[in-house]
């Protein structure tokens, strides 16, 4: 009996072990993948201009260039406007000027995404889907347009502007050619929302 | 494997280390300390506060070494620049010797007043802690993150909290090297407010509006592609923030308004046209030039500088020479301040975070006639020196800035702008508690840290003061905190070789606590009670706690404050050079 109450209590606390391992390792495991970075103002700024065009530019500039405390990317210590309290465009190098003072030349260049920062991309992201002429400017760079077949491969063609890797790109392709609403407005708006293509 | 090495094996099991098995029912625990709040009011540049909240002489038994350059008022202030005396007096707050402010009422919301012994209700002190090393950025940013490159206390604190933004920092002007700077939690970035942000409320709800919520197949969509856990955490509070402020925005908004106007009149009365006795209900002489002056010598045997005869009334670079200094703070503010106080009172009574992170702006724009050091000539006249104006055309009214960190700025501003300052502070921070504590369950689950990065030190000559980071003050705020108590020791003179002005009197310096072995206490100490009171780990959890949260109770853990007598073994330590 003693040897069964020994063995049992044994058997407790290397299970214990094992258990506490295991959640030990998690919360490391949690340490390193929180500090990701993610794209950088100029980045989200860059991408959306090039994706979508130059309509609702001044939208981009309040909600992303102008946040460098979200999204990061402290302003280049060449070049920089120093006398513009706030950048112009008639600036050289705006985009990569300070904005509000030259202590952001010291700024962090990544920054981790937050409530806030989702806040300000997910508005971002509706403009562009409720704007017929941006979505064209999209789709047509992707040599589609609006009435085009919700095919597969033309779906694998949009999700590849926000993703390069090719597990994320099969599993996106996978669950958003089942989805039976499916939208180009849609489509577009959940992708530009999802918080994985800012992450580098 | 044999059953013997198999047992040998499970045997093991009794050795493994017991604290990682509680610690994973401690992390089950911690999930449920969903209800503290945190609110670090970190006033920026280690301005002087030997008139407001030094408790340098506790008890009436504790030796109190008075010195010129630490003063709480004036004596006998006569017509004349000069004409007058620095004096450090006393008044009784519960059982401790408070400094002389305290005497006095703060201002309260429609033009009321309040004796301001009342701000020392739930009160605790805690002195004389050493911060070790020197230096503003060091130690500033060891207010919230004590353990360099670590995780911060509000880090930890936010990582299993409900309210939507985490810790939200208010930086103020300075931005970096700051404790607002120094947050680092596991897994959510903090919301910053920088002080360009014309209006603090929009900027942070503004982006929320109109966000379609209902929309659950965008959830589901996210979960499919296997967005991470503290994505998808991110998104659940970004869509009950977007709930909470769609519901009450025109409320917010509304009321932080209203919050505003309170705390600008509140610290406008606490500055402005002030008539506190001893300090400013008799006219303050500003310098008239030429002044003539007995001839003096360093111990050194250099001669004195301009500074060193007329220090005093110096503000960095400015001697000033308004006919009355009292006026000049007539227009005198606090850059931000009283957005950052509404925005806290916003963010407790919504519980929109669950830290906050305010640094406070040094007292600015207090306008008056001043003469540039440039500008001022020394004449040697023999046994005496004569100090002259080069250019009277060169005479400037400007709004000047209070350095805080007063290295150069005489004791004569320093006075002035720091009990202003420290008045407006209190008056405000009282407001705020007394909002908070309508609500007695959140009062007590909050907890308001406000303090500096250390102490200050005088110099030999009134010319300014410098870091006394051998010790620092930290005061706490909260429901929980049932009666006005100072803990941690100081030394009534210090003699270390290594002070500033080792001999002066007493200004705060750290000295060894009985009840943690006969050490100093350090800021280490601190960070663990904090944490222990919040119900997470703490970021230095090698450092004993001074309090610690018992039963919905802080309780003091060390001995009740006393002065120490120097013990000429101990030395500060060096920065590494």
């Amino acid at each position: 009996m003693r040897k069964r109450i020994v063995f049992t209590l044994m058997c407790f606390f290397a299970s214990a072990q094992i258990f506490c391992e295991t959640w030990e390792n998690e919360q490391i495991k949690k340490s390193y993948s929180v500090r990701e970075r993610t794209l950088d103002r100029n980045m989200m700024y860059k991408f959306f201009i090039e994706n979508f065009g130059n309509e609702n530019e001044d939208l981009v500039i309040e909600n992303i260039l102008n946040k460098p405390s979200l999204f990061g990317g402290g302003c280049l210590p060449y070049d920089v406007e120093f006398k513009e309290a706030r950048f112009s465009k008639n600036n050289n190098n705006w985009q990569d000027g300070c904005i509000y003072s030259v202590y952001e030349i010291g700024d962090e260049s990544f920054k981790k995404m937050s409530v806030l920062r989702k806040a300000h991309v997910d508005k971002v992201c509706n403009a562009y889907a409720n704007s017929p002429k941006a979505l064209n400017h999209f789709l047509k760079k992707q040599k589609l347009n609006l009435m085009s077949d919700k095919s597969v491969e033309n779906i694998k063609k949009v999700i590849e502007v926000f993703y390069s890797n090719e597990e994320m790109k099969k599993n996106l392709t996978n669950v958003t050619s089942k989805m039976g609403d499916l939208t180009w407005e849609k489509l577009v708006v959940y992708l530009c929302k999802s918080p994985g293509w800012q992450i580098l | 494997m044999n059953r013997r090495d198999f047992n040998k094996l499970l045997g093991a099991g009794f050795f493994y280390p017991l604290d990682k098995v509680t610690g994973f029912f401690r992390d089950i625990f911690e999930k449920e300390q969903q209800n503290k709040r945190y609110v670090l009011f970190n006033c920026i540049d280690a301005p002087t506060r030997w008139m407001f909240d030094s408790i340098l002489k506790p008890n009436d038994d504790d030796e109190f070494v008075p010195y010129n350059m630490i003063p709480t008022n004036f004596k006998n202030m006569g017509k004349k620049p000069f004409d007058f005396e620095y004096e450090y007096s006393f008044t009784k707050v519960g059982k401790y010797n408070f400094p002389f402010m305290w005497k006095f009422e703060l201002p309260t919301p429609n033009g009321l007043m309040r004796p301001m012994k009342d701000f020392a209700e739930n009160m605790l002190i805690v002195r004389g802690c050493d911060m070790v090393l020197d230096g503003h950025e060091v130690n500033n940013k060891k207010l919230e993150a004590p353990s360099p490159g670590g995780y911060s206390i509000s880090g930890i604190f936010d990582d299993h909290q409900k309210p939507i933004f985490g810790c939200i920092t208010m930086e103020g002007k300075l931005e970096d090297g700051t404790a607002a700077n120094a947050y680092y939690s596991p897994s959510y970035g903090k919301t910053i407010i920088k002080p360009y942000v014309k209006n603090y409320i929009e900027h942070l709800l503004e982006p929320f509006r109109s966000e379609n919520v209902n929309d659950e197949n965008y959830i589901n969509f996210l979960e499919s592609i296997k967005t991470n856990k503290e994505q998808l955490n991110i998104e659940n509070k970004k869509r009950e923030a977007s709930i909470l402020i769609n519901k009450n925005y025109a409320n917010m908004v509304e009321k932080y308004d209203f919050y505003l106007k309170k705390y600008q009149d509140l610290i406008n009365r606490s500055i402005r046209h002030t008539n506190i006795k001893g300090l400013t209900d008799k006219k303050i002489k500003g310098l008239v030039l030429p002044m003539t002056f007995d001839k003096k010598k360093h111990e050194n045997g250099l001669d004195y500088k301009i500074e060193d005869y007329i220090g005093t009334y110096k503000e960095m670079s400015h001697y000033i020479v308004h006919d009355d200094i009292r006026n000049m703070f007539d227009e005198a503010e606090i850059i931000g301040f009283a957005k950052q106080m509404s925005l806290a009172e916003i963010i407790l009574e919504f519980d929109l975070a669950s830290s906050i992170i305010v640094n406070i702006n040094s007292i600015s724009n207090y306008m008056g006639l001043t003469c540039h050091e440039e500008n001022l000539k020394l004449i040697d006249l023999g046994d005496k020196i004569k100090i002259d104006i080069i250019d009277k055309e060169e005479l400037k009214t400007l709004g000047l800035v209070h350095n805080a960190d007063a290295h150069e700025t005489g004791t004569l501003p320093s006075l002035i702008a720091c009990t202003l300052y420290w008045r407006a502070i209190a008056s405000s921070i009282m407001e705020l508690k007394s909002s908070i504590s309508k609500n007695k369950e959140k009062y007590k689950n909050t907890l308001i840290h406000l303090t500096t990065e250390f102490e200050r030190e005088p110099d030999n000559i009134d010319k300014g003061s410098h870091h006394g980071f051998t010790g620092h003050t930290s005061t706490f705020f909260s429901g929980s905190i049932k009666e006005l108590k100072v803990i941690g020791n100081i030394y009534s003179k210090s003699l270390d070789p290594t002070d500033v002005t080792p001999g002066c009197g007493t200004w705060g310096k750290g000295a060894p606590v009985k009840k943690l072995d006969g050490r100093n206490m350090r800021y280490g100490n601190i960070a663990s009670s904090i944490a222990d009171f919040l119900g997470c780990k703490s970021p230095m959890p090698h450092r004993r706690k001074v309090f610690e949260y018992r039963n919905g109770e802080i309780v003091s853990l060390i001995e009740d404050a006393v002065n120490k007598k120097y013990d000429s073994a101990i030395l500060k330590t060096e920065k590494p050079t």
